[in-house]
């Protein structure tokens, strides 16, 4: 039952020193291809949930499944291949790296995933390909390719940042906060664009902001401090 | 997942830091280039001091110190202390051990430049690096009294040709106030360059030394030496009757030993008997205390270049921070992190190692006329041997090994980062 979810926590427990618990999730999942809201005010445990899931932190004690296979069981380079492959994130802004160009920055998931660049060559024929045609299909125009990336607006660079999430199909799509940079109609033209794109891929999306306005453009929303029911800060 | 990938990424990061990239290349080029220079100039300088003499089995003089004994008869430096008979040195050729012997005379000069008494045998017998004979560029060796056959320094350094007329000092030093002006010689042949002091000698007859200083008392001309003319001498029969050293060579190597020692306790009158290489090798004993202090401290240098690559990494690893948290992200493993920063360090030891390397070669290439004339030096290395290729390992190696520390920092940073953009 819970192998068909894309994602799977149960009993999660995680805090830094003994007798503190700054996550305490009893029960959280998501199924493939569903887009799911996730509303968390700073302060409210986010970025080590996501530290979690994303299998950089490890959790002390509880279950936590990306895919079927259980994290808590696997090594640390085990969990980082896990992210490797089935995980796309996106962050809040500047996701990019300022020293390599567009095509190169949007296929860099597939450097660490061979089951990435199989799938993107699969599909397009050469991760290149694959990385060309997701960022036109997101709207940038073949001049935007070329240039360095310090020069596309901060709306061009999610949008490759989206681009990258999205090459060789991961399972889930991880967006933390990906429109605070961004003004209103293109927050809104955004998600939009995100959605769309992710559900030509058959991704899950787990979409983080404090903004609850947001919530409307998915298939679900859940407010994490009633998600998590921590101890002590 | 490929280690490619990340030495690329490498790469494009640090071109991206370039400035900062550049000065510590520079530094540790200078640093390698400083290192390599000694350690080649010093070879350099040793191989050719250790070419100097070579096939000559004993040398002998008046019985002074080994060193000093081989410093004024082969490196024309320093004063012989006292002479050696003649009588000494026909009762030495006579020997049945001794298969030849060139008797050297020392005590004039020319501009500067020593003047060497010999016989016309010393072309012969005198060899150096791997028993290379002397030979003339031009001319012809002396056959006249007042012939005179010059070092190929002295001739460039003076431009003398063949039929110049020179005239000597008396004393060793570039000025004199007495001068054989009375008797000049010609020049009748040059020698091609050798880079052994030879270059800066001058040779003439042993008669001529005899001639120029006839009459002489005390090492001061008289009125009737003054008046000497060389036609009248010409004729004169010239024994000196005293000679300051001479190069010997056994009819074995075996013999030499004894023969060294029957000249050391000769009765007739204290002599000296030195084995060119024990005392060469003597020599660059002493000399090799500054020789070696030099390569400690270029050793440091390199040390603290290697520091500077330390800090530049160090230093950039606050603002590079959300790099390595994208790259996390992206399902960039530990080991991903650590081989980006390591291989940052090895290729800007690398590179800096290299580049010392081509521009301390290009260099010598370049300056390699003027280095040989200028400090006699012609073993220099012109390109990178054996022994700068495992400088340049060493630096990159430790590099790469100090990378190691800002590779674990950066990772243990990483990892409480998470997957959350700081900064």
């Amino acid at each position: 039952m819970t192998t068909d979810r894309v994602l799977n926590l149960t009993d999660l427990h995680f805090g830094y020193d003994i007798g503190q618990s700054l996550i305490n999730i009893d029960r959280f999942d998501i199924r493939p291809k569903e887009s799911v809201f996730l509303r968390g005010p700073s302060g409210s445990g986010k970025s080590t949930l996501l530290g979690l899931i994303g299998g950089v932190l490890s959790p002390q004690s509880g279950s936590l499944s990306i895919c079927g296979a259980e994290l808590t069981t696997l090594s640390s380079a085990q969990r980082d291949k896990m992210r490797a492959d089935h995980l796309g994130i996106i962050f809040q802004q500047l996701n990019l790296l300022p020293y390599i160009g567009v095509i190169q920055n949007c296929i860099l998931p597939c450097r660490f995933s061979a089951r990435r660049r199989e799938r993107a060559i699969d599909a397009y024929g050469s991760v290149t390909a694959a990385a060309e045609a997701l960022i036109r299909g997101l709207g940038l125009r073949d001049a935007e390719l070329s240039r360095p990336v310090g020069d596309l607006s901060v709306g061009q660079q999610q949008r490759v940042a989206v681009a990258r999430a999205l090459i060789g199909g991961p399972d889930l799509i991880i967006a933390d906060e990906p429109t605070s940079a961004l003004d209103h109609e293109n927050r809104d033209r955004f998600i939009e664009l995100l959605n769309q794109s992710r559900e030509r891929f058959g991704s899950a999306l787990l979409f983080v902001s404090h903004d609850q306005t947001l919530a409307s453009h998915f298939d679900r929303s859940i407010s994490l401090p009633a998600l998590n029911k921590k101890k002590s800060a | 997942m490929r280690n490619t990938a990340v030495f690329s990424l490498a790469l494009r990061s640090l071109w991206a830091r370039k400035i900062t990239a550049i000065l510590t290349v520079i530094s540790i080029s200078a640093a390698v280039l400083l290192f390599v220079a000694v350690e080649n100039l010093r070879q350099g300088a040793r191989t050719s001091f250790e070419r100097t003499i070579s096939d000559t089995d004993v040398i002998v003089g008046a019985r002074s110190s080994p060193i000093n004994l081989v410093l004024y008869s082969v490196f024309q430096i320093g004063d012989p202390t006292n002479n050696v008979t003649w009588d000494t040195y026909e009762d030495i050729k006579a020997r049945k051990d001794v298969a030849w012997i060139v008797p050297i005379s020392l005590g004039d000069s020319h501009q500067g430049f020593r003047v060497i008494g010999t016989t016309a045998t010393y072309f012969d017998h005198y060899k150096y690096a791997d028993s290379q004979s002397l030979s003339l560029r031009d001319g012809h060796v002396f056959a006249n009294l007042f012939d005179v056959v010059l070092g190929a320094q002295v001739a460039r350094e003076l431009e003398y040709d063949l039929n110049d007329k020179i005239t000597l000092s008396h004393g060793l030093g570039s000025t004199s106030f007495v001068n054989h002006d009375n008797l000049p010689f010609t020049v009748t042949g040059v020698l091609k360059p050798t880079g052994t002091p030879v270059d800066r000698s001058i040779f003439v007859s042993l008669g001529a030394i005899e001639a120029i200083h006839m009459g002489w008392q005390n090492g001061m001309p008289t009125r009737m030496s003054r008046k000497a003319e060389p036609d009248q001498l010409q004729e004169t029969s010239l024994t000196p009757e005293s000679i300051t050293a001479m190069l010997v060579g056994a009819t074995s190597r075996v013999r030499s030993l004894g023969l060294q020692r029957d000249l050391n306790t000769y009765e007739a009158e204290p002599l000296q008997a030195v084995i060119p290489g024990v005392a060469l090798s003597q020599l660059w004993n002493v000399v090799s205390v500054a020789e070696r202090a030099l390569a400690l401290v270029s050793g440091f240098v390199i040390a603290v270049g290697l520091i500077g690559i330390l800090t530049s990494i160090l230093t950039s690893l606050n603002e590079r921070r959300r790099e390595m948290a994208i790259l996390r992200a992206m399902g960039a493993r530990g080991r991903h992190i650590v081989g980006l920063l390591v291989s940052e360090a090895a290729l800007l030891a690398f590179m800096g190692s290299a580049l010392g390397l081509i521009i301390l070669y290009g260099l010598l290439w370049i300056f390699r006329h003027f280095l040989e004339a200028r400090f006699n030096i012609s073993a220099l290395r012109l390109w990178p041997g054996q022994f700068d290729m495992s400088v340049v390992i060493f630096v990159t190696v430790t590099a790469a090994v100090l990378g190691l520390i800002p590779a674990f920092i950066a990772l243990k940073r990483s990892l409480s980062d998470g997957l959350t953009i700081r900064v």
